[in-house]
């Protein structure tokens, strides 16, 4: 096929135009990969063996919550005595609350009831079954399809405890084209911001953070979020430093976005009803003593969320839990109600995570060696 | 898949390519093809809606085209703009009806739950119907422009870069160019890349940067009052500009790489000096809709100034319905009808007045006045367009200077006030400069020299150009969000 010259021309134009381009995207995401998407899990193995060592761990970047516990139950020789499960609004559950016990906060981001049976299948493929589990419930837990899906990092582990549990198999099978997604991100140029991002940071960055970007502290708490070494997480400091003012407008904002953020959460499923049921048979059988805990909300929010049309967390949601736990005798611990849980709005980050005194307060009195 | 993904660029590569490696298939297979595979990457449910309007319209183009003239072919008409239009009345305004029931009602103590009737959008539903039904007029108004061929009709309501959110290209206008090979031409497929890298430029480094602050602030709208609704409505103002004519630039540019003809449908309108001209410049392919097919055949101008008047409200209320099944937009609607008919009784009177203060000696200083009191009256309808319903658009209308002496009192007090919108210095730096490349680029259009200039420039300034807009869009824009506002509609 002969091309026109003007053709020719137009394509070489076009040519010198995007190759450029696309070589500096596909440069700079390979050399920076904030969110280590081509390092396979080498990034989170690395932070879940400082956890393991008994380390806190600073300068964390984007990176898949279930892989470190992955990992960090590969590293486990010991089982911790009390296991937390959950979401973000469970990782202010400190080791410090619970003296006198081996304790490890498992909860991940967007985390669900699929990953708490994904990480309980972890611990116990290891032959390590902690004594008691404290499961965060979410109103987002007992609803069906799953739509928070990250669960699927742990695919293999969740269909194993399924079938334990002698419930249905999984519809649909692994995300097969996660790899495959991974790589499309070479040329992706909202990961090419991320990763110039990252490359300055580190160019301008101080030795500590090594080429991870992550690194062992003995500190608390910095300017950096913190995953201390007893699984939870210490917020960074803008985070942490919020005024009562920002709290309360973050709250509002939440609240008002209630409704379509949580459209799909119609109501409480019979499935999510009939596997959390399960689950809990089974861990006791195995003589695991089960714990809920249910995170408070900000009382702003709490007054929106209680009686929504449909999904009302403050009736349906947490009446059924407190019926399960007094029917198959597991400690409900907390309360979506702030005045219940004892907390007040000076408890919290923003509209649904509440600080570590807010999470202490909740568990004040809680005997874990019961 | 949206215009902003990776995916559609990959997508769109793989279209051209095939579109002109594939000549002989013609024109409209590969783009058919394309077209239904762009759609389906949304839903299935709403392709189906997307050929049931297609087989209704098209065999009503041959039932009115076959029909005598006369009552037969107005009988034919009405079913099939009915039926055509069907699916939009039950996708986008049984919940409206509904709930509008159901608040009347609410008043005896009634409550049928009418509300519950209402249905996701399609997505480019509201579009498409109004391509087809302009389609349908144009073969009753010349029965010779019926489409016979079922996959270039077919093409002509599903174009892939127009079916989301427009341009509302008349199928009459798009059909005749699909015949005969497809052939690139250089010059016309590099106007449209530089039309789309300005359409991304528009939709992510400004539109997207200032969305979350608009978002913030009308999801909450009595959290504020001041400077900060001030600047929200402002921010709107430009984000919904940036947004639409982003995409239409995109859309346009797209269509235009294909070998189609650029069809205009944003022409610089907050430079308008009147909220007429506003309309002559703003979503130009909706607005002739409505000219050529409500408006016009309602008596246009052509008759007393009562039912001139009347004509006009009735064609706006309509556009305000068209956007969005609520009050919200229904009020919009009446709004700009409101400023078209007071603006041109009082035209003579506001004549007089420029005479009178001698602004009629100085026209820039009189356009630039007409210009900003024209932006100001579109600005102020916006906050109708944008919020959540009519009680917090009179909310915001009502606190717009509320405490504003107070945040002006200080640089503190207004950064605080800026700063409890969700509005960061970065952004704040960011924007200003965008739109000042913008406003260069607009200004220069607007006075007849934006393409020209650019022509007659050395190759390195061109190139510099082109990679600084690149470098600019892909540092800068906020890439991975979500969706265009007009998608809804």
């Amino acid at each position: 096929m002969t091309l026109r010259p003007d053709i020719k021309r137009f394509l070489l134009k076009l040519l010198l135009l995007t190759l450029p381009v696309l070589l500096l995207v596909g440069g700079v995401n390979l050399l920076a990969d904030p969110a280590h998407l081509f390092q396979g899990a080498a990034y989170e193995a690395g932070i879940a063996r400082l956890l393991a060592q008994g380390q806190n761990v600073a300068g964390l970047g984007d990176y898949d919550d279930r892989l470190v516990q992955k990992s960090y139950v590969g590293d486990l020789s010991r089982a911790p005595d009390i296991l937390v499960l959950g979401s973000s609004r469970a990782m202010q559950i400190r080791a410090t609350q619970f003296p006198g016990f081996t304790f490890f906060n498992a909860a991940v981001a967007e985390g669900t009831l699929g990953d708490a049976e994904a990480i309980l299948q972890l611990y116990l493929e290891r032959g390590l079954p902690p004594r008691l589990v404290i499961i965060s419930l979410d109103p987002w837990d007992l609803q069906e399809p799953d739509w928070l899906t990250r669960w699927k990092s742990l695919y293999r582990e969740r269909a194993a405890m399924l079938a334990q549990l002698g419930l249905p198999a999984l519809s649909g099978g692994p995300d097969r084209l996660a790899g495959w997604r991974k790589w499309s991100q070479l040329f992706s140029p909202s990961y090419f911001q991320a990763s110039s991002r990252a490359l300055a940071h580190r160019l301008s960055d101080d030795a500590t953070s090594g080429r991870h970007g992550y690194y062992p502290t003995m500190e608390r708490a910095a300017n950096v979020p913190i995953k201390l070494a007893d699984g939870s997480l210490v917020y960074d400091k803008k985070m942490r430093e919020k005024t009562a003012a920002a709290v309360e407008q973050e709250a509002k904002t939440y609240a008002a976005n209630w409704q379509s953020q949580f459209r799909k959460v119609a109501r409480v499923k019979p499935a999510g009803k009939a596997e959390l049921e399960a689950l809990v048979g089974y861990l006791q059988a195995q003589g695991i003593r089960v714990c809920f805990y249910l995170g408070p909300y900000h009382p702003t929010v709490y007054a929106e969320m209680r009686d929504q049309h449909g999904y009302r967390i403050g009736g349906d949601l947490e009446d059924y839990i407190r019926e399960l736990g007094a029917r198959l005798g597991v400690t409900v611990v907390g309360s979506y109600d702030p005045v219940r849980a004892g907390v007040t709005a000076a408890d919290f980050f923003d509209g649904l995570h509440v600080k570590d005194t807010g999470a202490a307060k909740v568990f004040t009195g809680f005997d874990a060696g019961e | 898949m949206t215009f902003t993904s990776g995916t559609f660029l990959l997508f769109f590569a793989a279209v051209v390519c095939a579109f002109y490696l594939l000549p002989r298939l013609g024109s409209w297979p590969v783009l058919l093809a394309a077209s239904y595979a762009f759609y389906l990457s949304v839903s299935l449910k709403y392709t189906l809606v997307l050929v049931l309007v297609t087989a209704v319209t098209y065999a009503g183009g041959f039932l009115i085209a076959r029909a005598g003239p006369g009552r037969a072919r107005v009988f034919w008409l009405v079913a099939s703009v009915c039926f055509g239009a069907a699916a939009l009345v039950v996708f986008k305004y049984a919940g409206f009806v509904g709930s509008s029931i159901d608040s009347a009602l609410a008043i005896l103590h009634v409550d049928l739950h009418l509300s519950r009737w209402s249905l996701l959008l399609p997505i480019g539903l509201s579009f498409y119907t109004l391509k087809s039904v302009s389609y349908l007029v144009e073969v009753y108004r010349a029965p010779e422009k019926l489409e016979r061929h079922a996959g270039r009709y077919a093409l002509s309501i599903s174009f892939f870069p127009q079916i989301f959110a427009g341009p509302i290209e008349r199928p009459t206008h798009f059909l005749p160019q699909l015949g005969g090979r497809p052939r690139l031409e250089p010059g016309a497929a590099a106007g449209g890349l530089r039309l789309m890298a300005w359409g991304y430029f528009k939709k992510l480094v400004i539109a997207d940067r200032l969305a979350p602050m608009v978002d913030q602030v009308y999801a909450n709208v009595t959290g504020y009052h001041g400077l900060s609704l001030i600047a929200t409505v402002l921010a709107f103002t430009v984000q919904i500009y940036c947004d639409f004519s982003g995409y239409s630039d995109i859309a346009i540019g797209a269509a235009q790489v294909l070998g189609f003809e650029r069809v205009e449908n944003f022409r610089r309108p907050y430079y308008s000096r009147s909220v007429q001209e506003f309309w002559r410049r703003w979503h130009i392919t909706l607005s002739t809709w409505f000219r050529d097919y409500l408006y016009i055949p309602l008596g246009g101008n052509r008759t007393s100034r009562p039912r001139w008047a009347f004509n006009l409200l009735l064609t706006f209320l309509a556009s305000g319905l068209w956007h969005g099944a609520g009050w919200t937009f229904v009020v919009w609607g009446g709004l700009h009808g409101s400023y078209m008919v007071v603006g041109s009784l009082t035209a003579r009177g506001r004549a007089a007045l420029a005479r009178a203060v001698r602004l009629d000696r100085l026209p820039r200083v009189r356009a630039v006045v007409a210009a900003a009191i024209t932006f100001v009256l579109v600005t102020l309808a916006w906050v109708l367009f944008r919020a959540a319903g009519l009680r917090d658009a009179y909310y915001v209308l009502g606190h717009l200077f509320s405490g504003l002496g107070r945040q002006l009192s200080s640089v503190q007090a207004a950064k605080e006030a800026l700063r409890a919108t969700g509005l960061t210095t970065s952004t704040m730096l960011i924007t200003l400069g965008s739109l000042a490349i913008l406003q260069l680029a607009e200004a220069l259009q607007e006075a007849g020299r934006g393409g020209l200039l650019l022509a007659r420039s050395p190759a390195w300034l061109r190139w510099g150009a082109y990679y600084g807009l690149v470098a600019w869009t892909l540092t800068l824009g906020v890439l991975g969000r979500n969706a265009f506002i007009y998608f809804q509609f």
